[in-house]
């Protein structure tokens, strides 16, 4: 009896041994499957190896992996059965498996479909499984277990666990694909945006202009464009647009607009903005916006310096101001037809004004009317003008700057959304700058080169000349001077001395004439440093000829001689 | 142009102000000139306060180191401005001059060849 007692325990352990043993096995290989799964990423890779695991795992016949990919259901991986069989089988409430499972989100076992399946459909038993990713809705399906019972709670919990994986998995993957996809199409818009900031002018140098522009995309691209294009030295159209919209499909219209507009000036037409804008409301139209809801805002003015006059037309945008020096005035430059680029045909109207030095326009995107603060206040038009107003006084780029200033200073703590992309243009029609000539006479003593030195100062000063420009002029101007006073005059002091200095453009010229009697300037030209080392003089030529651009002697037709010094100045 | 004359040892250094013309060259060589006819022949001279220097005055610091070696003197510079070092260097007078970058470094000059 106790034998028997014995026997059955031993029995017993032994069955509890072996089920331990088969059950720490399924936990070994449900692990090696959570690591091969989660390691993948590729979603394709992903769902075969968690298919043939599931169908392994459960020891089922065939199965199915469905994704639902935008609402369709869709077999993925198809395991030893054919897809339309899968989609056929109607379970309950009219839904096939796979619908059935999604919609109640948990796992299904049926060992005995005869009364749920035609019964030529050779399916005795099922067991299904929802994977719960976020990225994707999918499920797996195995149809008859292998040794005829049907499928088990254990089966279940593995498929359950299989199916955890792969969401993971598939999540993973999504994850990595979102920010790959992002990575690239931020690295395709960084290249964008370079690609436009090349559209925009480089330079923004015109004579008797001062140009100031800042340029500030809300996003990688803008539809912001703003140009100056000369046409030659004294005409040059400058213009500032607004596409509606930001980033890339405004960035898009904002190019073509940049093409068609160049196109026009390099077909040589003659330049009148009323033509540029139509012919660009019409392409955009027919070609380019084609009804969509995109359209441009544009400010085209057309300057001609010599006839000091300014053409302009306003395609519907925010009025750039205007302010004329001579009366103090600020005017709002109006509307010559309305936004370009959604009725094709429209007439468009010029007004052409007056320019004089002193002026200024300052035409600006909406982003900068439209700025809100931290209580959603617009920025709006009357605070600009009064803004424009109080800055007339600042050169075109310092303003330039304290309008960027005044519109972050006025947006700080503003929601994100509100920020527009931001463009300014000034442009400044500048005084004609004569740059006064001088002339100095002295006469032939030593006691004038104090006078000389100061002369110079004042020369130096007006021209605003570099401090290693004035220091070699002080050499070389004394040197020439000391010369006609030594040489060419002998200290008479009824001989004088001329010194004419003028400057055009950026050379300077200084002339230095004095009275003597030189016949011959060959055989002063030919001085140079090279008089020994130990000579008292002979170095001032030399001296001269090595610290100036240029040295030209020559005959005055009065007699006497002139040494022009011809300088070039750099900028500071 | 201002000359300061200070003493240091048998050296007499003459500390110069100004721009170093052909209305000035006259003045330093006088001063020098005086100094050497006294039998003070080691002459030195401070150009920090020079700012400008040409080819007269030039000429009149050859005309004094000629001077100097007359008498079996020495004549050395120091503190010579980035400009007037420049001319200096153009007119390569740089190699005839013994110039000396502070005072205290021309001064030792003078003690390292007295204990020579």
């Amino acid at each position: 009896m106790q034998l028997d007692k014995l026997y059955d325990l031993e029995e017993k352990i032994f069955e509890l041994e072996t089920r331990l043993e088969g059950k720490s096995q399924e936990v070994r290989s449900l692990a090696n499957i959570a690591t091969v799964i989660t390691s993948i990423l590729d979603i394709e890779t992903v769902l075969s190896v968690a298919m043939e695991n599931s169908i392994r795992q459960v020891g089922g016949e065939v199965g199915a992996l469905l994704i639902s990919e935008n609402g369709v259901l869709t077999v993925k991986v198809a395991w030893g059965v054919d897809v339309s069989f899968v989609e056929k089988l109607k379970y309950k409430d009219n839904l096939d498996i796979a619908r059935f499972c999604l919609k109640n989100k948990q796992s299904i076992i049926e060992n005995d479909c005869s009364h749920i399946f035609p019964v030529d459909i050779p399916v005795h038993s099922f067991i299904a499984a929802p994977i719960p990713a976020k990225s994707a809705e999918a499920v797996i399906i195995i149809f008859n277990k292998e040794n005829g019972k049907g499928f088990s709670v254990a089966d279940r919990e593995s498929l359950n666990m299989i199916c955890r994986f792969t969401s993971i998995s598939l999540d993973n993957t999504d994850l990595l694909n979102t920010q790959l996809e992002k990575q690239k199409m931020d690295q395709e818009l960084s290249v964008a945006r370079e690609v436009q900031a090349t559209l925009l002018p480089s330079s923004m140098e015109f004579e008797g202009l001062q140009l100031a522009s800042t340029y500030i995309p809300a996003r990688q691209v803008s539809g912001d464009y703003y140009d100056f294009i000369p046409i030659d030295k004294n005409r040059i159209l400058f213009l500032l647009g607004d596409v509606t919209n930001k980033g890339v499909p405004a960035a898009l219209v904002m190019t073509s607009v940049h093409a068609i507009i160049h196109a026009y000036v390099n077909s040589k037409l003659p330049i009148r903005v009323t033509d540029i804008i139509c012919q660009l409301n019409d392409i955009l139209c027919n070609d380019v916006i084609k009804g969509r809801e995109m359209f441009i805002t544009l400010f085209m003015a057309f300057m001609d310096l010599k006839e000091g006059t300014m053409e302009y037309c306003n395609g519907g945008h925010p009025p750039p101001f205007y302010y004329r020096a001579s009366k103090k005035l600020t005017q709002r430059l109006k509307p010559g037809g309305t936004l370009v680029g959604q009725f094709a045909g429209l007439p468009y109207r010029s007004t052409k004004i007056k320019i004089f030095p002193g002026d200024r326009i300052f035409t600006y995107s909406d982003g900068l009317i439209e700025a809100e603060n931290r209580a959603g206040e617009l920025y709006g038009l009357d605070r600009l003008e009064e803004f424009f107003k109080a800055g007339i006084m600042l050169d075109a780029k310092r303003f330039d700057n304290v309008v960027k200033e005044e519109i972050e200073r006025f947006s700080v703590g503003s929601r994100e959304e509100s920020i527009d992309d931001f463009t300014t243009l000034v442009v400044d029609v500048l005084k004609e700058e004569k740059k006064k000539s001088f002339e100095f006479v002295y006469r032939s003593s030593l006691d004038n080169l104090q006078q000389l030195y100061l002369d110079l100062a004042s020369v130096i000063d007006e021209y605003n000349i570099g401090e290693k420009l004035a220091k070699s002029l002080n050499v070389t101007i004394s040197e020439a001077v000391t010369n006609s006073i030594i040489h060419a005059h002998k200290y008479d002091e009824s001989k004088k001395v001329i010194l004419k200095m003028s400057l055009n453009k950026k050379q300077l010229v200084a002339d230095i004439l004095d009275e003597g009697k030189c016949c011959s300037v060959s055989t002063i030209k030919d001085h140079d440093l090279n008089v020994g080392f130990l000579a008292e003089g002979g170095r001032g030529l030399g001296l001269i000829k090595k610290l100036s651009e240029e040295v030209i002697i020559s005959l005055r037709p009065t007699g006497g001689l002139r040494v022009r010094i011809i300088n070039i100045l750099k900028d500071k | 142009m201002e000359i300061q004359v200070n003493e240091e040892g048998k050296t007499k250094i003459l500390s110069l102000e100004g721009k170093l013309d052909l209305a000035n060259a006259a003045k330093l060589k006088e001063s020098v000139i005086a100094l050497l006819n006294e039998g003070k022949t080691q002459i030195h001279l401070n150009m920090k306060q020079v700012d400008f220097i040409n080819s007269s005055g030039l000429g009149a610091l050859v005309s004094l180191m000629k001077e100097v070696r007359v008498h079996k003197g020495r004549l050395t510079l120091s503190d010579l401005a980035p400009y007037v070092n420049e001319i200096f260097e153009i007119t390569q007078l740089s190699h005839v001059f013994e110039i000396y970058k502070t005072n205290d470094e021309a001064l030792a000059s003078y003690n390292t060849v007295m204990t020579d």
